[in-house]
């Protein structure tokens, strides 16, 4: 049928692809750079190399094997990968993939500098595969790669990557653990790519350390950035486009490396998300020859408007009283803070904070510029660790927790600067949010995202929030007005009892301002306690029960809104001392 | 007897830690204004090499050869600046990563398509010959390496803390946008960077190829990654860092491979330095947490 | 000597400044006023050209709306940013000499060194100490010294007040009625403690929402019950 040639270049492409796509999990997906894939994909070839040539394996027993070498490598290669930020962790992985190369080469176990040849080929029943089979069955394993992606990005662990992709900090806050799922994803990476390795060592049945170095790590970064960092449909034509050229031309095949060298400038430089990426010249020309398609396909599943299933939802302005607030003071307090204290070097920027918060209630913090306030908040949401004192959350510690414990425990926040998950949908936004309460382990994880009970779930709070008709939009586009309201959104997937909002009205008109008024009253009808910062002083009046004033770190008073009104220490921290001129 | 292997092996050890410390901090220098792991300047080190052969073989003068080499260099590096990185420099560190790693690619392959996959000989009449000082022999070569290396040490020394440039340098490198602020040219400081951190790894290219008596297009591959790992090392950014991590390697490099049998290449010696580093100090050595 | 026309600022979504238009007297003091996020330290970046904003912008009569940051500064605007942005690495000294960085006339530096910590005494004391280690009233007094080296025609000081001990506040102010009284200079004022700021003012504007919603003559400006309605609510 197909000229043996033609067989040859058609293997490797499903070779390259499945590696690609393992690239792509770590890389496009988990957001965590990765400029070593060769590691697992030469862990998966020597792996069942040896296993073949030295311990007499059948490919079917060695298989599983290398597999699960190669996922125990991209575990322990990620562990370090925990502790280092971006420079420092792209340098890493070059690092680890000139030591791997090394040692390969170095320690007389692998074969040395000549490598590992006369591994035998795959059989079934005895019979070895010939040419056709074996491209079978690299598109077979490319298939199963696919799917297997494909359902992991629907799972909850795929959101979860998303999300860490998208801010590390607000997913830390809404109960994603981003360690674990930074690892899952290098273990996962690298099993695709170990596979690609054990598909390559049985088909070229000769195996060197110089073909998992570092030149092949980039070329196949280079493969996903052409064709699309974080897509399937990228990695899969990356990998099949920069193995084609170079047989199809052969110049390309002299001219290799300067063609990869020019590709990657030139990508950086005028579409860095690559040939096909979301949002590239070329993708969006595709999408508009098949957007009439899209439309149609949109139109038959309208957005439906859920009814609210939580009680209070878009009711109820509530009253001040003071029997109200005398009635508060009766009950257990939800959260306390007590001489909760945050130095930076010399740099007191909390300073003995005690405050008291009791359910329902909803609670202002204000205070005049470098006043302490987003610090207090990082204390209260586990952002940073305090320097001394202590904060109680329903009855327990909570000051040494992590940011995702503490979100997991009831708290949920939002940021002064917005971090939505810019790349998701409104829809995915909120399932993040719903994410933590249903996913508590791998086993979980793996679980779909999208079954009916959580979308309806997810459908009530977009509604609460008023959201609903925007559910398919994608993050960033949206105004300001609704991307606050989203984050709230989001952390109500919690289900948290305490919510602080980091100064969720800046930047808003009135009328938006009114409208996130409304939700936040409803919030609290509906049973929520809130903590806000606001430098917005007629938001601060109008809606809060009872206020703390920082100023310099020291809460210099309490009280209700009336009362600081016309407080003068008040009044002097904000306009300035009278006299003392 | 083995006093002068052990001091035979440390004026190895320094020579080598020279020849690194000046392609490393050149590019500590771009990193610590810019924030990019210039990877690319180990193709302005083999440029050097080439161009300096080129020149030398027109010329027959060595002095003419390696001024030619630095400057071609040096106006190459500017240009490189000004059409590839500035652009990116709103974007996400990593794209220029990947662009720096891009470029070196090309640069290897354009060597080997204009002047052939092959080591070509780079032989100074001046230089042959070795001083001997005991039973501890320097050759000319090496003095050369020794005495210029120093040299440039003590130029970009002063350059930096005596004249009106090193001072704005200095001062970006603190705070890039304050600097402008208080009416520095950035872009021109930065550009003039590029042309003195390139220019330096011109010379280094240079004197190795003759003191390797072979310019190759792949030369550049030993220094670049090794180059990296000692800024990290070093300290993101850190000038003496940077030096002190060179040296370091150089030793590690020396002893090891001479004393003991390491399963790793010397590549693989300096990565490893560079992972354990990571893995305990993240900051690297002189770095601030 | 400086003139805003319709100038507006846009971050991605948000509108911080919006159509502002505001003159300031050569010679004078002019204060902005407004609570945090209402969109003064965005004003003062318009005018350096740090945040691509739109309408016209002229000082000394030039439309510097084309210029980079550092021709503009060279013209004559010298910045005490937010913060004090002090080089921490660099001693008290090399930081001054920063703000001389732009100036050929050796002789006239070295006297203005001289007066400048006749002023700020301070300074001698710790001539040779890193930045870093200056208090923060320390380091306001080198930040305005630092400005005041490049010999500017106008100053702007942005929150001069913010992380500063309520004494080294009122320093700071005294310090920059005095010196502006002194060499003449035109000083754009932008600040959170309106009374401190008022003070010593001759012309003021309160902005929210990105909008100049009151100006005129600092006395003015201090009898109107809005300016405290603008900071603390109804």
């Amino acid at each position: 049928m197909l000229g043996a040639y033609a067989l040859t270049v058609l293997t490797l492409m499903g070779i390259w692809s499945i590696v690609a796509l393992g690239l792509n999990i770590i890389t496009g997906y988990a957001g965590q750079f990765n400029l070593g894939i060769g590691v697992y994909m030469g862990t998966g070839a020597y792996a069942t190399a040896m296993l073949t040539t030295g311990a007499g394996f059948d490919f079917w027993l060695a298989l599983p094997c290398a597999l699960a070498v190669s996922a125990t490598m991209g575990f322990l290669t990620g562990l370090p990968a925990l502790r280092v930020r971006e420079d420092a962790l792209a340098v890493l992985t070059i690092g680890l993939v000139f030591v791997f190369e090394s040692l390969l080469v170095y320690l007389p176990y692998f074969g040395g500098p000549v490598g590992i040849g006369r591994i035998p080929p795959a059989t079934i029943s005895g019979s070895p595969l010939g040419k056709e089979a074996y491209l079978a069955l690299v598109l077979v394993a490319l298939l199963l790669v696919i799917a297997v992606t494909l359902y992991l990005k629907r799972a909850w662990i795929g959101l979860a990557w998303a999300s860490i992709r998208e801010s590390e900090l607000a997913a830390n806050v809404i109960g994603i653990h981003p360690a674990r799922f930074k690892l899952y994803a290098f273990a996962v990476g690298a099993t695709f790519a170990g596979l690609g390795g054990v598909l390559y060592a049985h088909f070229i049945r000769y195996i060197t350390p110089y073909d998992f170095g570092f030149l092949t790590s980039i070329y196949v970064l280079t493969m996903i950035v052409f064709g699309g960092v974080g897509t399937i449909r990228g990695a899969v034509l990356g990998a099949c486009v920069l193995t084609l050229l170079p047989e199809l031309f052969r110049f390309v095949q002299d001219y290799r490396n300067l063609i990869y060298g020019a590709t990657l400038i030139a990508l950086m430089l005028y579409e860095p998300r690559g040939v096909l990426g979301d949002g590239s010249f070329v993708w969006r020309w595709v999408l508009a020859q098949w957007a009439p398609a899209r439309l149609a396909l949109a139109s038959r599943k309208p957005a439906t408007r859920a009814s609210p299933a939580i009680a209070g939802a878009g009711t109820g302005r509530c009253t001040k009283s003071g029997a109200e607030a005398s009635r508060m003071r009766s009950q257990a307090s939800l959260l306390q803070t007590r001489d909760l204290t945050r130095r930076f070097g010399g740099l007191v920027a909390v300073n003995g904070v005690s405050i008291e918060v009791f359910p329902r209630e909803i609670f202002g913090v204000i205070g005049p510029n470098g006043a302490g306030k987003t610090t207090f908040f990082n204390l209260l949401s586990g952002i940073i660790s305090c320097s001394s004192g202590e904060i109680r959350f329903k009855e327990g510690g909570i000051g040494d927790l992590a940011p995702h414990r503490i979100a997991r425990l009831g708290i949920g926040r939002t940021f002064q600067i917005v971090r939505p998950f810019g790349e998701l949908s409104v829809m995915d936004n909120v399932f993040a949010g719903l994410g933590s309460r249903y996913c508590t382990g791998f086993v979980d994880a793996l679980g779909l995202h999208s079954r009916k009970s959580f979308r309806e779930e997810a459908r009530a709070i977009l509604a609460q929030a008023n959201l609903g008709e925007y559910e398919n939009e994608t993050a960033c586009n949206l105004p300001l007005g609704l991307l606050r309201r989203l984050e709230i959104a989001r952390a109500l997937g919690l289900r948290p009892d305490l919510i602080l909002l980091d100064e969720s009205f800046s930047g808003l008109s009135h009328r938006e301002a009114q409208s996130l008024l409304d939700l936040v009253r409803s919030l609290r009808a509906g049973g929520m306690t809130i903590i806000l910062i606001e430098h917005n002083m007629q938001i601060t009046m109008q809606v809060c029960d009872r206020v703390a004033v920082l100023d310099r770190g020291v809460k210099i008073a309490e009280g209700t809104p009336r009362e600081i009104q016309n407080d003068a220490a008040v009044i002097a921290a904000y306009l300035g001392e009278e006299g003392d001129a | 007897m083995t006093l002068n292997l052990l001091l035979q092996q440390l004026v190895n050890a320094i020579e080598l830690g020279s020849i690194y410390a000046m392609i490393a901090v050149g590019l500590a220098l771009v990193y610590g204004v810019l924030r990019i792991l210039h990877v690319a300047q180990a193709g302005l080190y083999s440029a050097g090499a080439f161009i300096g052969l080129f020149f030398y073989q027109e010329t027959g003068s060595f002095p003419v050869s390696l001024i030619g080499a630095m400057a071609a260099a040096g106006i190459l590096g500017a240009l490189i600046e000004r059409f590839i990185y500035r652009p990116l420099l709103p974007r996400p560190r990593i794209i220029a990563l990947i662009a720096s790693v891009g470029l070196l690619i090309c640069f290897s392959d354009i060597f080997r398509i204009i002047a052939g996959p092959n080591q070509l000989p780079f032989e100074l009449a001046s230089l042959r010959g070795s001083y001997e000082f005991g039973s501890l022999v320097i050759s000319r070569v090496d003095a050369a390496i020794l005495v210029g290396t120093a040299g440039i040490f003590v130029l970009l020394w002063l350059l930096l803390q005596k004249t009106k440039l090193g001072f704005e340098i200095r001062a970006a490198a603190q705070d890039l946008e304050t600097a402008e602020v208080m009416g520095i040219d950035v872009a021109r400081s930065v550009g003039r960077i590029f042309f003195i951190s390139s220019a330096i790894a011109a010379f280094g290219g240079v004197m190795v190829g003759v003191l390797y008596n072979a310019v190759y297009p792949d030369m550049g591959d030993v220094i670049a990654y090794k180059g990296l790992a000692l800024i990290v090392i070093g300290g993101f950014g850190s000038l003496i860092g940077t030096v002190l991590a060179s040296f370091l390697l150089a030793i590690a490099e020396t002893i090891l491979t001479t004393y003991t049998t390491v399963p790793l290449s010397r590549e693989g010696v300096a990565m490893l330095f560079l992972v354990l580093l990571i893995l305990i100090r993240p900051q690297g050595l002189l770095g601030r947490a | 000597m400086l003139e805003l026309d319709d100038v507006g600022v846009r971050y991605g979504h948000v509108e911080a400044l919006k159509s502002v238009s505001i003159k300031v007297a050569q010679g004078s003091i002019f204060a902005i006023l407004g609570a945090n996020g209402a969109g003064k330290t965005s004003l003062l970046r318009a005018i350096l050209g740090l945040n691509g904003a739109s309408g016209a912008i002229r000082f000394c009569g030039i439309d510097i709306g084309r210029l980079a940051t550092f021709e503009r500064v060279r013209l004559g605007i010298a910045l005490v940013p937010e913060g004090r942005r002090l080089f921490p690495a660099f001693t008290v000294e090399e930081n001054l000499r920063i703000g001389t960085i732009n100036r050929k006339d050796r002789m006239e530096i070295s006297n203005d060194i001289e007066e400048v910590c006749e002023i700020f005494p301070v300074l001698r004391e710790r001539y040779r100490q890193p930045a870093q280690t200056l208090s923060g009233g320390e380091g306001q007094m080198l930040a305005i010294a630092r400005a005041l080296l490049s010999r500017p025609k106008m100053l702007l000081l942005d929150e001069p007040s913010v992380g500063l001990m309520p004494k080294a506040v009122a320093e700071t102010f005294k310090v920059i009625a005095r010196v502006s009284k002194q060499k003449g200079l035109t000083v754009l004022l932008v600040e959170q403690n309106a009374t401190k700021a008022l003070g010593i003012a001759d012309h003021a504007g309160v902005i929210e929402l990105g909008r100049i919603v009151l100006e005129g003559s600092a006395a003015a400006v201090m009898a109107d019950g809005r300016v405290k309605e603008a900071y603390l609510g109804g």
